[in-house]
């Protein structure tokens, strides 16, 4: 299979509410590994509130953060989809979803007063509103992908079920909730994390994994997956990994 | 006033005399001493300003339009206290009151302070301002705000302790700053609005949108004409929400080359030339040998309560087309006459690190903070323009608290219009050097192109050596990134005239 009569249809999930964290950076990641490697056509489309989307038609999800007010608006709306939105994922439809979404696809988000916020049940997660947030570089060291860089800020607390499994072990950092060392969740082809920065820019393994997962869903095996010189990628992430060593011990 | 502020006075004096005598510069310390003296030492000194105070808040343009804004009652023949250096905290607020009151407590006429809006409501507790600038909200510094309402609430809060009858002047194409008209806070307080009401030259590019959503009923606003960002004429299908009619308008924007007579700019005038005059050249500075450098000036004509207004605006970039019109309409406000006012905004010119042009070495250096996505974009688009092939540019991105921590704004910034743009080189530096150059290589930037160099002053010799002489070096540096290259700059013996503190 060629890559260059391939065809890479990336869904960009609320980018005019969940946005404000660089998530366009994740979007523009993942576009651009694709046509450097020679996928023939690449596309973004964005969908939000009230949009018909069908998760056959595309390959491969992305959702980022947004501000409290956004967030309840998304996940109304992501809760109509839910169904067919499992159905995707069980099937092996590769999803990003950072900061806020990451929350929307847990079970819940219980608010401080103590009322709950539904999420698309994605995860076997749920969310609690902390007193503190938790702000700064985060470093983590990934079974699947080895060490990923980014930043984090959410005043929500995460916990993971049994149902899935973090993405990491954090070694700088706050993640899911500050207290049991796990960041972020994988379930399948599905992840999800409180690191932006942004995210896949600066850790390719993961990009790339995203890729090819949502290429081999669509075409089987056997593409020609020719390796990116990322030189620029491997610098700002280790300059980024030295940043966040020097943040935490106090050092400006 | 009591003792305790009397004490708390001289302590700030003390501390700005001994700061002096070694030779250093001061522009919160004096306050903080003197605020742990006399917490509500602010308000001690606000009563003794003549003609009150007026403030300036808002997330991009405090500094440049508080600056404007204090030229302009000055021209009214005013002596102003003013936080100039843009220490725009509680403690920096202190220290220009501190600065600007004698030892026997004499007072100046008026104080124009920009204020940063977290420290909104204590400075306006006790400044008691009569005028309050609302620039703009943008998303800033997300680590530490934690969301844009927040910034919102906190202006709102401000604006609730002002005196009544006082005046909220607020950017009617915001549709954030405008919301703050419509709210309890601002019932007590008369409303000016000012806006664009022109067509602007150029398109308003991708930029991320922070309000494009109605903040009453949640639905996405439909806009007439949008200028940059969120800004524009919006109004909401749902609920009804409307840009309120401003009261201080743009009416008519004169591009900078369109009036001839000012043949040195070549680069502006090739623009004309061939028909692509679109806005162009707002930055391209002409540096004739051993004289300083002079920008070019848009010309602005203003519909006010006072009459029809016209000035000269020498400061490039449309975002300071919305910061003369703030500051216009401030200090219409503050009871400055338009002809007066007109006279202070035509000799205004940037300050230091706000489109600021200094001459290194024979090439021009332009200085343009950058701290947030849409103030980045703006700055490039104004460099996009101009038309100069020679044109070097150097990013400076640190990470330090004062610079915000995050620097995922780099990836919402419009930084692909750097791609289709001719210029020499461009370097990257500061302790996010690595994330910049990586936000250029994704920008569709050829990495071969892009040079690293950590170190700040070696990054600033390397750009203005890659630069031909007569050639200008964009210089775009966070906030702490741009102190060290003023140190830098200054160590070398250049611009020593921007050192006013």
């Amino acid at each position: 299979m060629k890559l260059a009569s391939a065809r890479l249809v990336i869904g960009h999930l609320y980018p005019d509410l969940l946005n404000i964290y660089g998530d366009r950076g994740n979007v523009l990641a993942l576009r651009r590994r694709a046509a450097w490697r020679g996928v023939g056509d690449v596309e973004v489309r964005a969908y939000t509130v009230g949009d018909v989307l069908d998760f056959g038609d595309v390959d491969l999800i992305c959702m980022g953060g947004g501000e409290d007010r956004k967030q309840v608006l998304a996940a109304e709306d992501l809760r109509t989809r839910r169904d067919p939105l499992e159905a995707a994922v069980a099937g092996g439809l590769p999803v990003v979803a950072v900061c806020g979404s990451y929350q929307l696809l847990g079970a819940y988000y219980q608010l401080s007063d103590g009322s709950r916020l539904e999420g698309a049940g994605i995860f076997d997660a749920y969310t609690v509103a902390g007193q503190q947030r938790l702000v700064g570089n985060v470093v983590v060291d990934s079974p699947l992908f080895g060490s990923l860089v980014g930043f984090e800020n959410h005043a929500g607390q995460t916990f993971l079920g049994p149902g899935c499994d973090p993405l990491g072990h954090v070694v700088v950092g706050g993640g899911n909730n500050g207290r049991d060392g796990g960041e972020g969740a994988v379930r399948g082809f599905c992840v999800g994390t409180y690191m932006h920065g942004s995210l896949l820019p600066k850790n390719p393994a993961l990009s790339d994994w995203l890729l090819l997962a949502a290429l081999r869903r669509r075409y089987g095996e056997g593409l020609d997956w020719p390796a990116l010189d990322d030189a620029a990628e491997e610098r700002a992430h280790a300059a980024a990994v030295r940043r966040a060593h020097e943040t935490a011990r106090g050092r400006a | 006033m009591g003792p305790r502020a009397w004490l708390a006075l001289w302590i700030g004096k003390a501390a700005f005399l001994a700061l002096r005598l070694l030779g250093r510069g001061a522009s919160t310390l004096p306050g903080r001493l003197a605020l742990r003296a006399d917490p509500a030492l602010i308000a001690d000194l606000a009563r003794r300003l003549r003609r009150g105070a007026a403030v300036v808040t808002g997330t991009n343009g405090k500094t440049t339009t508080a600056t404007m804004l204090a030229a302009g009652a000055a021209a009214d023949g005013r002596r102003i206290a003013h936080n100039r250096t843009g220490a725009n905290l509680a403690s920096g607020v202190a220290s220009a009151l501190v600065a600007a009151t004698g030892w026997g407590g004499t007072g100046r006429d008026q104080a124009v302070a920009e204020v940063d809006e977290a420290s909104m409501p204590g400075v306006c507790r006790g400044l008691r301002p009569r005028v309050a600038v609302v620039t703009n909200f943008f998303r800033d510094q997300l680590d530490r705000y934690g969301e844009l309402q927040t910034a919102v609430a906190l202006v709102r809060r401000g604006l609730a302790a002002m005196p009544a009858g006082g005046v909220a002047v607020l950017n009617a194409d915001d549709p954030l700053a405008a919301g703050l008209g419509e709210t309890e806070a601002t019932a007590h307080l008369r409303r000016l609005y000012f806006g664009v009401e022109t067509d602007l030259p150029d398109d308003p590019g991708e930029a991320p949108s922070d309000a494009a959503h109605c903040p009453r009923c949640g639905r996405p606003f439909r806009y007439e004409a949008r200028y940059y960002a969120h800004l524009g004429r919006y109004a909401c299908d749902g609920c009804g929400l409307r840009r309120p009619v401003p009261d201080v308008a743009l009416v008519a924007l004169e591009e900078p080359w369109g009036r001839g007579g000012e043949g040195a700019f070549s680069a502006a005038m090739a623009v004309t030339a061939d028909g692509n005059g679109d806005g162009a050249a707002l930055a391209r500075v002409a540096a004739p040998p051993g004289g300083t450098a002079r920008p070019l000036a848009w010309r602005l004509h203003l519909r006010t309560p006072s009459g029809p207004m016209t000035f000269d605006l020498a400061a490039g970039g449309l975002y300071n087309v919305y910061n003369a019109l703030a500051a216009a309409a401030g200090a219409l406000a503050l009871g400055v006459a338009p002809d007066t006012l007109a006279g202070a905004l035509s000799a205004f010119r940037s300050s230091f690190g706000r489109m600021e042009a200094v001459p290194i070495d024979g090439r021009t250096a332009l200085l343009a903070l950058v701290k947030n996505p849409v103030g980045l974009t703006e700055v490039l688009r104004t460099l996009a323009r101009d038309p100069d092939p020679r044109k070097g540019v150097l990013l400076a991105i640190n990470d330090r608290y004062a610079d915000g921590r995050d620097v995922s704004w780099l990836w919402d910034a419009d930084v692909e219009r750097l791609a289709g743009v001719a210029f020499g080189t461009v370097v990257v530096s500061g302790s996010r050097a690595e994330d910049m150059a990586l936000r250029l290589k994704y920008a569709g930037l050829d990495p071969e192109r892009v040079a690293v160099e950590p170190d700040l002053a070696a990054a600033l010799r390397r750009g203005i050596e890659a630069v031909p002489p007569g050639a200008t070096l964009y210089v775009l540096p966070t906030y702490t990134a741009m102190l060290a290259l003023r140190d830098a700059i200054s160590r070398r013996g250049l611009a020593r005239q921007f050192w006013r503190v």
